[in-house]
């Protein structure tokens, strides 16, 4: 690697250096990693910005800036069962003490550790630019990523088990540190269900549940080293099958 | 930049690039416990360093993203250890600035314990339990393992089993498994609380010995522990030359010119040998004993390239990145063939010829060997040296095969009760040990030096010998320490172009594979086809078995008979049965090369046979362990199945010697409740239980060699110059304890120099489980030599009867008769002075046709969702009776160790290829090996007594028969869970739905 480090030290100053060929470094397991998606001519460091590792649980909601890590986000109060279990997806010690929140969702992997979760719970992110900040859904988030590759994520922010919101979430994958094939979070709160999908090779999906048959048609599956195309399908409806029944106490297999 | 760090709580200031990477930086410092197993793959833990106070990967971070870090390296914890002992506030180092518990001071000191011995020597806390506890092996990773455990008890000072998980999670342990690091937190803790163990870190053998079966400090452990400079990758001088191998893209292809002329304009560039300047020299790169059972069918680069990563070029520079910027310089112009990449293909009429040069026999060549040659093709492929017949057939890539049998298998098949015929595939398997293939070499004295991480000294001597040219006293191999070798280090794959370059150039080279390069380029477990064909009676007797093995060796015929011969060789003969019959096929193809790997074919043999068995037990409407009980061999039953079965030449007909397979198969079963239905509270999840015999040998009877030097000191201790090679198993530890335990001396006062050929005898080397059945021999022979040489001394120097005399503990020859007591020091002392004659010493030789076979078996519980697939190995349970487990604790963690291993082999470890050749998993993270996540919940490894007639002290081999057993006792157990069987290997969540008819 042959490129320049900037240490901003507030979220202004960031957003500031952030120019063509530029990007953000936050805890480099991504970033660093062996044949990492990551190109750029300047990093900007992250660590040293003020405000963005708090943890706040008010109510309803919790907000985790995006440079908390895995293992600081663990040992926090208030932070919700389900996205522990999905922090511990990450198996490895190390890793969870140098990949931060903000880090795995800006890369929007595939084999994400945490977006199924997120999208699931309907969570929101903060972002910051030269023109301002504002707060999207994850969902929005993902649509948007390529007219938002400048943006700095802020912050998360996610529904409280206050909220009423119940997420379950599905990971699989040959070990514990290889990359999952399939990540399956679904969510329901009040009457509403989300679905949060990450497919090894396809993709990152959120199918509608009223019309989960249909969009699930049109995902285009592969077969691949983790498994067949029927594997994958097969697996992704009973398990959603199995998350639906559960989360609505009910029967059947109305998904 | 200038990066400033507080590295063992001393400032250092670095000026760097603030890209270059944290663990680079260390390593370039001299931090060298900071090591690099993954090329930044943030895997295998090798670089982990403590950052401000919490474990990271230091391969994943940027000089600028460490600016100010405080940062403790785990060849650092000694040293603070020492510091902390001198009154010096550690807290800040371990927990970071403001982060301190309360009792942070106390903590960190108490953590840092020391073990009371001097400086040079002195271990902390947590190391010399993991010493104690035998989880030091190979140990590559042990230093930082151990700085992994000291934060943990610094922040848990009582850690429960899942804080010991916890703090493990990101770090990968191929040679111990896991287990026994429980058991070093646990010691830890005891000490740091009581100042003493409370707990036996492995049970012990033999009360009539002093040392031998009985747990003690591993030799090499405090070296390894702390982070020392042991491994080849520590001798290699800052000025050294990079040695970078330009591979193909192409998995069978002619090369119609290479054009290096750009790529030596590079500055820096010193060579660059290709197939038009290297030794027109045919030989192969198996570390067998010579002659070798592998066709010489390869030279240091050849002009057809025979699978994608085979060898192009080899570019000699003084710096990696002119190596790299030659090696996109040179011009290749590729004739691209078609390839093969199964056994299938490669059998398949007009398949490509993988290998289709002249053939020549050193000695055997049949009648028509000139006929067959003239169907040779062009002069690129080169040719193929048999040192004696293999029974091959290169035109139909046949590398090797052999056929035969006892008794009549289709009399037995026609009149059996039931027949059950099934064919099961395994895959390719990398071996993945942490240090990758390493070699340093250079000129020193008009001699060549190679430092090698080798488990063959003294074949990588001849083999190097052969490629320079150089006669072997000219030739002088180090083995280090071998940082995890499971069989890819017998053979010689990076240690014959290294030496070659140097050689060469005149100038000191270093190369070291990446890890795709340890997947592409390398060797690996031979995929394999075994039909196994089985009949039995009613009553459960087993009347015939019928094997056919078809193994896939890749490009290249490393140790392609012996195998695939392991297959049946170290699997039929578990059976009392008259009528066996083997058929074996060893075939060339295009995929990555095959070689040497633990257990050699004896796993997907036991996998075959034992699977088999079990269905066969099914349909016959028998009790598997009643079927088990029935058939398999006791000690006294004639092995007539063997002679057939040498390795290209008459096997050995013996006897069964010692033999605890019955009590490790009643033991087994009691222990996981054999017959016992488990119910799991999910509907979904469905219980089984399946086991295994396994065997295996100690050694090659009748071809291994082993030799040992005893000599006494001056001053009455001894060194023992074995030529074995300890690649982390505790074998150097074997040889101190038989030396000890002969001359009633303290183990201290015995070293083993072992591994190096100037300074010991010949010694073939540690494979096929011959280390401590062979090389332990030598070291019984020589100290017995020794022992005589003493007593003929001291009765000389005593003016007694030598028959009057008798070694007494601690080092002293007392006189029964006269009571007068000669210390060592005393005797030898006066041996070596002007009037003396001379330094005892014994040069001591072993080799022998007898047997001890090693038995064991190996049981699994197993969870199955039917609704997803998912398979959970519960309980697994290794018994073996392994002799006199002369080193008790690191004897259990070898069979932790490859147990846990094999349950990878059998759940989701296998290459994949691509239509072209390419390898698409070759990285840790895709390819997936079990770390501790993956361990079963409750397992357990069981040392069976058995005292063997032939073993030095009763001892057998232990670790490469614990690979054998996991994939037929899972396969057996997913069977008694679900009702299918799975016959192939990684048997995954896909295959059992399929199987379950959840998916078509």
């Amino acid at each position: 690697m042959n490129c320049e480090f900037y240490s901003p030290a507030s979220i202004d100053e960031a957003v500031a250096m952030m120019k063509d060929g530029c990007a953000y470094f936050a805890g480099g397991t991504e970033t660093e990693h062996l044949n990492s998606r990551v190109e750029a001519s300047a990093f900007i460091l992250l660590r040293g910005v003020a405000g963005l590792t708090g943890i706040e649980a008010s109510g309803e909601d919790v907000r985790i800036g995006s440079m908390v890590t895995f293992t600081r986000a663990l040992k926090a109060p208030g932070i919700p069962e389900y996205f522990r279990e999905a922090l511990h997806f990450c198996g490895s010690l190390q890793k969870r003490n140098m990949a931060t929140i903000g880090g795995n969702i800006a890369s929007w992997r595939c084999d994400s550790y945490l977006i199924p979760t997120l999208l699931a719970a309907g969570a929101q992110v903060e972002l910051a630019d030269e023109t301002g900040r504002c707060t999207m859904p994850l969902e929005e988030y993902g649509q948007k990523r390529d007219s938002l590759k400048k943006a700095l994520i802020t912050a998360v922010i996610l529904p409280s088990e206050a909220s009423g919101v119940k997420v379950l979430s599905k990971r699989y994958a040959n070990t514990v540190e290889s990359h999952a094939y399939l990540t399956i979070a679904m969510g329901k709160k009040e009457d509403a269900f989300r679905i949060g999908l990450a497919i090894k090779g396809s993709g990152i999906f959120t199918p509608d549940i009223t019309n989960w048959g249909v969009s699930w048609k049109m995902a285009d599956v592969k077969d691949d080293m983790f498994g067949s195309e029927a594997y994958k399908r097969y697996l992704t409806g009973t398990t959603l099958d199995d998350m639906y029944e559960k989360l609505s106490g009910e029967g059947g297999d109305q998904v | 930049m200038k990066l400033n760090l507080t590295i063992n709580h001393i400032p250092r200031c670095y000026e760097t690039d603030p890209a270059k990477r944290l663990q680079e930086i260390l390593a370039d410092h001299g931090y060298n416990g900071v090591r690099d197993s993954d090329n930044n793959e943030g895997f295998c833990g090798s670089d982990t360093v403590l950052l401000n106070g919490e474990p990271v990967y230091a391969d994943l971070i940027p000089a600028a993203a460490a600016q100010g870090a405080k940062i403790i390296t785990p060849d650092g914890l000694r040293d603070l250890g020492i510091l902390a002992a001198k009154g010096v506030d550690l807290t800040e180092d371990f927990f970071g600035e403001g982060c301190s518990p309360e009792e942070g001071r106390a903590v960190v000191d108490r953590a840092l314990l020391l073990n009371g011995k001097e400086a040079g020597d002195c271990l902390t806390l947590v190391q010399q339990a993991m010493v104690d506890a035998g989880v030091v092996g190979s140990a590559y990773n042990a230093p930082a393992a151990a700085l992994l455990l000291t934060w943990l008890i610094m922040n848990d000072p009582h850690p429960d089993r899942e804080a010991v998980k916890e703090a493990m999670s990101g770090i990968f342990i191929r040679d111990a498994g896991y287990e026994h690091y429980y058991l070093a937190v646990k010691l830890a803790v005891e000490r740091m609380d009581s100042g003493a163990y409370s707990t036996q870190p492995a049970p012990s053998f033999r009360p009539h010995l002093n040392i031998i079966g009985k747990p003690a400090e591993k030799v090499d452990g405090p070296a390894l522990v702390r982070g020392d400079r042991v491994f080849v990758e520590d001798y290699v001088p800052a000025d050294s030359c990079i040695l970078k191998i330009l591979r193909s893209p192409h998995a069978h292809a002619y090369i119609k010119s290479i054009d290096t002329t750009e790529a030596e304009k590079v500055p820096g560039v010193v060579h660059i040998i290709t197939a038009a300047n290297c030794p027109d020299i045919y030989y192969m790169q198996a570390g067998q004993g010579n002659p070798e059972p592998s066709p010489h069918d390869r030279r240091l680069f050849n002009w057809k390239v025979r699978h994608v990563g085979d060898r192009v070029a080899g570019i000699v520079a003084e710096t990696e990145e002119a190596a790299m910027e030659a090696m996109s310089l040179i011009k290749v112009e590729y004739e691209p063939l078609k390839a093969v990449f199964t056994v299938e293909e490669a059998m398949a009429e007009d398949a490509p010829r993988v290998h289709n040069g002249i053939v020549e026999y050193r000695a055997g060549a049949p009648a028509d060997l000139d006929e067959y040659n003239k169907d040779a093709g062009d002069w690129r492929d080169g040719k193929v040296v048999y040192q004696f017949p293999l029974g091959a057939d290169i035109h139909h890539n046949v590398a090797a095969g052999n056929r035969g049998g006892i008794g009549d298998v289709e009399k037995a098949f026609g009149e059996a009760d039931a027949v059950v015929e099934r064919t099961y595939q395994t895959s390719q398997i990398q071996h993945t040990p942490l240090e990758p293939h390493v070699c340093f070499a250079r000129m020193e004295g008009g001699r060549l030096a190679v430092y090698a991480s080798t488990q063959v000294p003294y074949h990588v001597r001849r083999i190097v010998g052969w490629v320079t040219g150089l006669p072997e006293n000219k030739i002088h191999v180090i083995k280090t320490r071998v940082g995890g070798g499971y069989g890819s280090k017998q053979d010689i794959l990076v240690e014959d172009v290294t030496s070659y370059a140097a050689f060469i150039t005149g100038r000191p080279v270093y190369y070291r594979n990446t890890r795709e390069e340890e997947f592409i380029a390398n060797s690996t477990r031979h995929p394999m086809r075994v039909r196994v064909k089985m009949s039995g009676m009613k009553d459960g007797t087993i009347t015939g078995i019928f094997m056919e093995v078809r193994a896939n060796t890749g490009p290249y015929g490393n140790h392609c008979l012996t195998v695939p011969m392991n297959s049946c060789s170290k699997t039929l003969p578990l059976f009392k049965c008259a009528n066996m019959a083997y058929d074996l096929k060893v075939l060339y193809t295009n995929s990555p090369p095959a070689g040497a790997y633990q257990g050699y074919g004896t796993p997907k043999g036991t996998f075959g046979i034992m699977m088999c068995m079990a269905e066969l037990a099914e349909k016959l409407g028998c009790d598997y362990k009643d079927m088990v009980l029935k058939n398999h061999v006791e000690t006294g039953y004639m092995l007539d199945i063997l002679k057939g079965l040498g390795e290209g030449r008459e096997g050995n007909v013996v006897p069964v010697g010692s033999c605890g397979l019955r009590d490790a198969v009643l033991q087994g079963c009691d222990m996981i409740k054999w017959g016992v239905k488990e119910v799991s509270s999910d509907p979904d999840v469905k219980i089984g239980k399946g086991f295994a015999m396994i065997m295996q040998g100690s050694g090659l009877p009748g071809l291994d060699h082993s030799e040992a030097i005893a000599k006494m000191e001056t001053d009455g201790t001894v060194i023992l110059n074995s030529g074995c090679a300890d690649i982390g198993t505790g074998l150097d530890t074997i040889c101190a304890k038989i030396v000890s335990e002969i001359m009633c001396m303290p183990m201290e006062h015995v070293t083993v120099l072992s591994g190096d050929t100037d300074a010991a005898a010949f010694d073939t080397g540690s494979y096929a489980s011959s280390g401590t059945f062979f090389s332990g021999n030598a070291a019984v022979v020589a100290s017995k030599g020794l022992k005589e040489e003493v007593l003929k001394e001291a009765a000389l120097q005593l003016e007694e009867d030598k028959e009057d005399l008798e070694l007494r503990y601690p080092g002293e020859v007392y006189s029964k008769k006269t009571g007068k007591v000669l210390t060592y020091a005393d005797l030898s002392h006066t041996a070596c002075s002007g009037s003396g004659r001379g330094m005892m010493v014994y040069h001591g030789n072993f080799v022998t046709t007898a047997s001890s076979v090693p038995y064991g078996a190996h049981f699994a519980q197993v969870a199955v969702n039917t609704r997803t697939g998912e398979i959970k190995v519960q309980k697994f349970y290794a018994l073996q009776d392994a002799g006199t487990p002369i080193n008790p604790e690191l004897a259990l963690c070898q069979m932790y160790g490859a147990a846990l291993k094999s349950i990878g082999h059998t759940l989701y470890e296998g290459m994949i290829l691509d239509k072209d050749g390419n390898c698409i998993n070759a990285n840790m993270t895709d390819y997936g090996v079990p770390m501790i996540y993956e361990q079963p919940d409750d397992f357990k490894s069981v040392l069976i007594d058995v005292d063997d007639p032939d073993g030095p002290f009763g001892a057998k081999s232990i670790s490469e028969i614990a690979c054998n057993g996991a994939a037929p006792a899972i396969g057996i157990a997913i069977h008694d869970a679900v009702g299918v069987w799975l016959e192939d290997w990684p048997m995954t969540p896909e295959k059992i739905l399929r199987k379950l008819g959840k998916i078509v």
